[in-house]
């Protein structure tokens, strides 16, 4: 099939394709050998080394689906939002997906009392709480993002709804606290964290963030379309309203799954496709499968980060992509005033 | 059948019970060169976006003689292009690649693009002598240079039928001159081209047809001649003119 112009001028405009995708892969497999080398629990012991070794896969496994998942949910904010600075954490998506999985925990362990979904797993109903919760978070969003569509509005709408969701969700999570079990699983949600997470997790997210991937891709050259706004992407035939909709879902489902696997990790999204684009381009045929690998290889090693600082056996994951992502955030902003992006 | 755009009884608005243009009828025939024109708040930027169907309205839009109504946002798009008059694209994206988004309407999800479209994203990147951008990151060009490459977009889309949102209003005379060298040429080729102008000047000198709008609704159609005229200019921009000079009469120096 014929390279299109777009290819051609990817090629041009960005620094070799080819050794970027080799150094971006390469980084992702030196970290996954870091993640199953490095950790509390000694592998030289032969007892214990299976086990230790299974638990660090599944880790990694979830730790790689999380990263892709945030990366890829934030290529498709940033270009749903037009907004270079949006991403599923800071625009409260994270948040409304972390209060939809403690909601569901509280309703999940109502029903139980009845004895009306006893055979239902809580594995089960967390991601699908997830995804409703980012879900209602984003559509919020977008009906004040069409009367104001503004970087600011944007993000200071996002971090009301983040502050919304989280105090509801610190209401809902007192109101566990009456019961002992689903308190701790409240508490353990809230806190998240990916190792405890096993191979249940990884099952249920990878068709979430295998799907979503498929279709983001499907809809990649809309996307492109959508960054020269509503209007002039209509004219050329784009059917905005359905791309919307469906990046919408498609965003949610991502960050759902996300949450589900690591609770409320920060920043991947907006640290990686900026990162990623002086490399591949703005297109998101490139970009969203590079968000792909470039997310599971920014978690995957914030996750070895995590657990290899001297005195301490590990730091949360969040904290780590914090750390990270916070000062990024604040540069891109400083870089969007100059450009008078921000107003 | 007239062989262009033909629009007939056209209402539109932003909202339901508030029309912006109201039952408005004028012809733009392919090989002609035709200018919406009008004072600020007439309706000429939402009488283009009514006809390229991005509000919803009333009335009847015909091209070639069928009706548009009911025609997918894809075929639309390949059948009429528009060109706004400034583009909201900041990303860096070449300057081949805006110009290839012409061609989505006619590009399947998951294929690449074939000799057809290559050919067709080149033909139009020749047409609107944009051709040595091409390579360029399209925030990065000039302002006349950015809407010579809508335009280029606008061609790539295959449409024949061009409408063009004050394709001139940020440009310097020499850009202009150049935009209208383009747009008279295509008109050479039957394209059917609208453009809202401001200019009363420069409509007299590069179109042949014009349509002045008034609050809405058409107040004169016809030969520009006859549409940029001492007497329309007076009754619908509220200003005195003074006969004679370029135009048959000229604007006065205050109001």
């Amino acid at each position: 099939m014929a390279e299109t112009y777009a290819e051609e001028s990817f090629r041009k405009e960005t620094r070799g394709g080819g050794f970027f995708w080799a150094g971006l892969l390469g980084l992702l497999v030196l970290g996954s050998v870091l993640g199953l080398l490095v950790g509390d629990g000694d592998l030289g012991d032969p007892a214990l080394r299976d086990a230790f070794l299974r638990l660090r896969a599944w880790r990694l496994g979830n730790t790689v689906l999380a990263g892709a998942a945030l990366a890829v949910g934030g290529v498709l904010v940033q270009g749903l939002f037009r907004n270079p600075l949006a991403s599923p954490s800071i625009i409260g998506t994270t948040a409304g997906a972390s209060l939809g999985g403690i909601a569901v925990l509280l309703l999940w362990d109502l029903l139980l009392m009845g004895g009306a979904v006893a055979w239902l797993p809580r594995e089960l109903v967390v991601p699908a709480g997830c995804l409703l919760g980012a879900l209602l978070a984003l559509v919020l969003l977008l009906f004040v993002a069409r009367r104001n569509p503004g970087i600011v509005a944007v993000l200071l709408t996002g971090f009301i709804l983040s502050s919304f969701f989280l105090s509801i969700a610190g209401l809902l999570s007192s109101f566990a606290q009456e019961r002992w079990e689903l308190g701790r699983a409240v508490v353990a949600f809230s806190l998240g964290g990916i190792e405890s997470k096993g191979a249940r997790h990884f099952a249920l997210a990878l068709p979430m963030v295998g799907v979503a991937f498929g279709a983001a891709l499907g809809w990649a050259r809309h996307l492109d379309l959508l960054l020269s706004g509503e209007e002039e992407a209509a004219s050329l035939g784009v059917p905005v309203r359905q791309v919307r909709r469906w990046a919408i879902v498609w965003t949610a489902t991502l960050t759902g799954a996300a949450v589900a696997i690591g609770g409320n990790i920060g920043f991947v999204g907006l640290v990686v496709p900026h990162a990623l684009r002086p490399f591949v381009g703005t297109e998101h045929r490139k970009l969203i499968p590079a968000a792909l690998v470039g997310g599971a290889t920014f978690l995957v090693w914030a996750d070895v980060l995590a657990r290899s600082l001297p005195g301490i056996s590990q730091i949360p994951l969040g904290v780590v992509t914090g750390l990270i992502g916070a000062p990024v955030f604040l540069v891109l902003l400083a870089r969007s005033y100059r450009a008078g992006e921000v107003l | 059948m007239t062989s262009g755009l033909s629009v007939r009884g056209l209402s539109a608005g932003y909202s339901r019970d508030a029309n912006v243009v109201d039952e408005v009828a004028f012809e733009a025939p392919r090989g002609r060169v035709t200018a919406l024109l009008g004072p600020n708040g007439a309706g000429k930027s939402t009488l283009l976006k009514a006809v390229l169907g991005l509000l919803p309205s009333t009335g009847a839009v015909l091209l070639d003689g069928d009706s548009v109504a009911g025609w997918p946002a894809g075929l639309r798009a390949q059948r009429i292009a528009y060109v706004p008059q400034q583009s909201l694209l900041t990303a860096r994206l070449s300057v081949r690649s805006v110009v290839g988004m012409g061609r989505f309407a006619r590009e399947r999800v998951w294929s690449s693009r074939g000799k057809e479209d290559r050919d067709a994203i080149q033909k139009a990147l020749d047409q609107a002598n944009v051709a040595h951008l091409a390579e360029r990151a399209f925030p990065e060009i000039s302002g006349g240079e950015r809407q010579r490459v809508l335009l280029a977009r606008a061609l790539a889309t295959g449409a024949r039928t061009l409408l063009l949102d004050e394709p001139t209003s940020s440009l310097d005379v020499r850009q202009v001159l150049s935009l209208h060298a383009v747009v008279r040429e295509l008109a050479q080729q039957e394209f059917c081209l609208l453009l809202v102008l401001h200019d009363l000047d420069e409509a007299r000198k590069h179109a042949d047809r014009g349509v002045l709008l008034e609050a809405g609704r058409v107040h004169l159609e016809g030969p520009i001649a006859e549409v940029v005229h001492a007497d329309p200019i007076r009754r619908v921009y509220g200003v005195e003119v003074h006969e004679g000079g370029g135009l048959g009469f000229s604007l006065p120096e205050e109001i």
